[in-house]
């Protein structure tokens, strides 16, 4: 006889029982219901009705901060109390042509198309984006049989090895025949002279029921692709998280309208563990349901240790933007080689006695599963197939690490690539200090500058009420007489409210610092506003949203204001400067031990900054974290601060530093100076400034040791906290970590927390001190 | 009609996909519930269920994906979960098939007859029907209809090392029961 295979083996075995002339189709047939229409889904009602909630509350809760409070800047509102400003007394300049944006703007992309038709599908590659962070392509195709599909390109840079490749996306659309890549890696522009060569191959594969069989390949060599410097392409991906110390990867992501498909590699949950595997894996596209996966395959050709492609029955019809990737649960499978520990298999009755199961260990040959055990007693399973005693078992022995590990990824699309823009539209003239674009006008309320900054405060009304708009998007420029725009210090402000009772109007104020101080008695200046949320300009100012506001569930995002371009408006304005002052050292002031003094402060109506010495109580980086400056109206915090000079740290002295530390503190043991900047000043009416530091901070690393980590989990136990370490990196390099508490006393907040912890950990020391600051000179 | 055309035409609402879908694996399916139940009429109801649900939820199906695996797998999970459920109305209790699998050993390496092949059969059902269920189970995924393992672990919802375990106990019995690897995989 010819060998047949056990699957013909057994079909023909059971032919007897089963014969081939059964037919159950008419069977079927009449059991499918007439259908109806089809009611929204449970799960969207309830994902509606609590966005819908969330809009309201931000509408409302943001109105209501608006009765009492707009301007963010108190230097700014002091100066405007004490009557240092300069009204509506301008000339006003309409802009004729389009607003250069300097720095990050996207560029627009390379035109390519280019076709190849293979095997009767026509793919053309329709342009190509490259900066020095991400790679972008766009391709079209005619319709594909439902048995084809297009792989996911690879990319070939000739020439060149991009560092940091940290993973790709994909959209693939049939519903329009349309694909975007996107690549994240990183090309210097400078050493490529700014341009390169790539070769890009996609496969043309056919899906049947024998699995994937690649029919062609479309090949596209793409000559000098510019690079453009820095990186402007809108969309971003997490590319590691690691969690409790377990790293995931996601190495890519395709959408299709009707499925997902992301490759992950992850590290053993424990470094001899023989294998791991994913248990539980969700992906959620928009405020659609998580999905867990259907199919799930191991990738023995990536040279990494355990690597997965996971397929999802959820895909992007719907132009969404956003998608959410999660691992919940990574486990240790046992095999039959295993055998454990007769401590780890008796511990584990305490898990199955809810189940009426216990354990013991096996001799060898008789274990009645893997991990070398056998049952002592065992329920019977019911009806119930989760409560299989064995697998209850195996459940409670393997070793298992709960996540999530969370990945957001933009899903690609063409529209972050700059198409045709709008031409920028012509201001209407208006009178001075007011111009309208389109019914939306921009009215300059007032200006201030002093030796340090330049602020000004406008209205803008005419714009669409959109409570529920988080930003207003655009750019705002103050220029000198010379045409040179100001900034680059480290100085200003931004902020931006709706005015009550006003549906429409909005009151934005804005300042920046000048690299040198001023020291004329007036200046001339000129602003620029941009309202433009078209594309990708960048944000003036973001409305303020209350703490206790819910904030947008992952992948929604509020509307844009304005949600197209309105145009660009100048104003011409000049205005007195008012003086810095110098102060020299302060009397020190001791607290817990430790002393501290201002040393020298730069001083004016609206901008303060201190240089404080101390000693610091180790070697390790102690810093102000936490500072109030107060006059007699404002209260505020540190905006921001430098390392000026530390015994434990060589430190270059930079061109021009005014900021130089007193001799007797670069002797000290532990000697420290820092500078620290504050938006207000005296405002024309204080007398003197009180500056208070509640404690010195030292900066953890980026990496909590373990250790480290234990002694402080064992202290905030004893405190009721329990928490969870993860840190995470993004598909552009960047990233971070921190703690997410799994456990507080009852009405401790986070805040709260998060002292605790900073103190477990031994980085906290008190103090207070609190320093006079005079604002003349002594 | 290719099974991706098929469902298409039934997402689209064309009842003819499920009839074409229906034609190709209705044999197959209730072959593989029967290994499972030991029940002719069970596994003719637990195909057409699994058809019907199949139907209910076929807007959420990936279309790139072969649908004879998922077919299956269903038609599997769906045997097992039932005769569970009616685990006190017919008996299956697991028996050691051992010594009857050693007596078949001899005779399973020497068939070379179609008339020792066919009373082969009659034994290889009847040791199949002495397995306990989950091994049943993870026989007729592994030898009947194919699958590997990471395509058995997701079938019978278990961890791969789960798997390894109920073939290695059932492919104990089922290589004595079957001779020389005959699998060409």
């Amino acid at each position: 006889m010819k060998p047949l295979t056990y699957s013909q083996i057994l079909d023909t075995a059971a032919a007897g029982c089963i014969p081939e002339t059964i037919d159950l189709t008419p069977q079927i047939l009449a059991r499918i219901p007439v259908k109806k229409g089809k009611p929204m889904q449970p799960k969207m009602k309830l994902a509606t009705i609590l966005l819908l909630a969330v809009l309201a509350a931000l509408a409302l809760s943001t109105a209501a901060y608006a009765v009492y409070r707009w301007m963010t800047d108190p230097g700014l509102r002091s100066v405007q109390d004490a009557g240092l400003v300069t009204g509506l007394n301008i000339t006003a300049q309409p802009t004729l042509l389009p607003t250069p944006t300097p720095n990050r703007t996207l560029q627009p992309a390379s035109p390519v198309e280019m076709s190849q038709t293979l095997e009767g599908i026509t793919l053309t590659m329709d342009w190509v984006y490259l900066d020095e962070g991400r790679l972008a392509l766009g391709m079209k195709f005619t319709p594909l049989p439902v048995e084809f599909t297009l792989d996911a390109p690879k990319v070939s840079f000739t020439g060149i090895n991009p560092m940091q490749a940290l993973g790709y996306s994909q959209s693939l659309r049939t519903e329009d025949n349309q694909s975007v890549y996107v690549s994240y890696q990183v090309i210097h522009a400078d050493e490529v002279n700014g341009k390169v060569d790539l070769s890009v191959d996609i496969p043309l594969v056919r899906i049947s029921n024998e699995g994937r069989a690649a029919l062609a390949n479309f090949h596209f060599d793409l000559r000098d692709v510019p690079v453009y410097q820095g990186q402007a392409l809108p969309i971003q991906q997490t590319y590691a998280v690691r969690h409790n110390g377990v790293e995931v990867r996601l190495k890519s992501v395709r959408v299709m309208p009707s499925t997902t498909e992301a490759v992950a590699c992850y590290d053993f949950p424990t470094a001899d563990a023989p294998f791991g595997y994913m248990q539980h894996a969700t992906v959620q596209i928009g405020d659609g349901p998580e999905e867990s996966y259907r199919t799930y395959e191991y990738l023995s050709e990536i040279q990494e240790d355990h690597c997965v492609k996971l397929g999802f029955a959820a895909g992007n019809a719907g132009g969404e933007t956003r998608l959410v990737f999660r691992v919940h649960r990574l486990v240790v499978p046992l095999t039959m080689q295993d055998v454990l520990p007769a401590k780890r298999i008796l511990a584990a009755n305490q898990d199955l006695a809810q189940y009426g199961i216990e354990i013991e260990p096996a001799p060898a040959g008789q274990s009645e599963g893997p991990g070398g055990w056998r049952f002592v007693r065992k329920p019977d399973p019911g009806t119930d197939p989760v409560k299989d005693p064995a697998l209850l078992v195996l459940q409670a022995l393997e070793e298992k690490m709960d996540g999530p590990w969370e990945f957001y990824v933009d899903i690609p699309s063409d529209n972050l690539i700059p198409g045709q823009a709008d031409p920028t539209p012509v201001p209407t003239p208006a009178a001075l200090g007011e111009q309208t674009i389109d019914d939306v006008t921009v009215t300059l309320d007032w200006a201030y500058a002093d030796a340090k900054r330049v602020g000004v405060v406008f209205t803008i009304n005419g714009l669409p009420e959109t409570p529920e708009a988080t930003s207003l998007y655009g750019l705002i420029l103050i220029k000198d007489a010379q045409g040179n725009p100001i900034g680059g210090a480290g100085v200003g402000s931004s902020s931006i409210t709706r005015l009550e009772g006003q549906p429409g109007v909005l009151k934005v104020s804005y300042s920046t610092g000048f690299q040198e101080p001023l020291t004329v008695p007036e200046a001339s200046f000129q602003l620029e506003v941009t309202l433009d949320g078209s594309q990708n300009n960048e944000s003036i100012a973001g409305f303020e949203i209350p703490p206790e506001a819910t904030p947008y569930p992952p992948g929604v995002f509020p509307p844009r204001l304005p949600d197209h371009l309105i145009g660009s408006y100048t104003f011409n304005f000049t205005v007195p400067v008012y003086p810095l002052v110098v102060i020299g050292p302060q009397p020190a002031v001791t607290a817990n031990g430790l002393t501290m003094q201002i040393a020298r402060a730069e001083i004016t109506a609206s901008t303060t900054e201190v240089m404080l010495c101390y000693a610091k109580p180790s070697a390790k980086d102690w810093w102000v974290m936490k500072a109030t400056l107060k006059n007699t109206t404002e209260e505020t915090g540190v905006k921001g601060g430098v390392l000026v000079m530390d015994t434990d740290v060589s430190l270059k002295p930079r061109k021009s530093d005014q900021w130089v530390a007193p001799a007797e503190y670069q002797n000290l043991e532990h000697g420290r100076c820092v500078k620290l900047d504050f938006l207000l000043g005296p405002a024309g009416q204080s007398e003197a400034l009180m500056l208070t530091i509640p404690q010195l901070e030292q900066s953890g690393p980026e990496v909590v040791p373990d250790d480290e980590l234990q002694a402080a989990r064992e202290i905030l136990r004893t405190q009721g906290i329990e928490l969870d370490y993860t840190t995470s990196s993004s598909a552009s390099g960047g990233g971070g970590g921190g703690i997410t508490f799994t456990k507080l006393p009852e009405g401790m907040s986070q805040q709260e927390a998060y002292q605790k912890y900073q103190e477990a950990l031994g980085y906290i020391y008190p103090g207070a001190w609190e320093l006079v600051l005079p604002v003349q000179p002594g | 009609m290719p099974d991706q055309t098929a469902i298409r035409c039934l997402k689209s609402g064309d009842i003819g996909g499920l009839e074409t879908l229906i034609a190709r694996y209705q044999i197959k399916a209730i072959r593989a519930a029967y290994f499972v139940t030991q029940d002719e009429q069970m596994a003719e109801d637990i195909v057409m269920d699994t058809f019907l649900e199949i139907y209910g939820h076929i807007h959420s199906f990936d279309e790139s994906r072969p649908f004879q695996p998922y077919l299956m797998r269903s038609v599997v999970n769906k045997a097992l979960n039932t005769v569970r459920k009616r685990r006190r109305e017919i008996s299956l209790e697991a028996v050691d098939g051992t010594g009857q699998v050693e007596k078949l050993l001899a005779q399973a390496a020497s068939v070379e007859s179609q008339a020792e092949y066919t009373a082969l059969q009659n034994q290889i059902l009847a040791a199949i029907a002495e397995l306990p269920l989950r091994q049943r189970a993870a026989v007729v995924l592994r030898y009947y209809l194919d699958m590997n393992e990471a395509e058995m672990a997701l079938a019978l919802g278990a961890a791969p090392g789960t798997v390894k375990w109920l073939l290695h106990t059932a492919r104990t019995r089922l290589q004595t029961l079957l001779g020389p690897q005959r699998s060409d995989r």
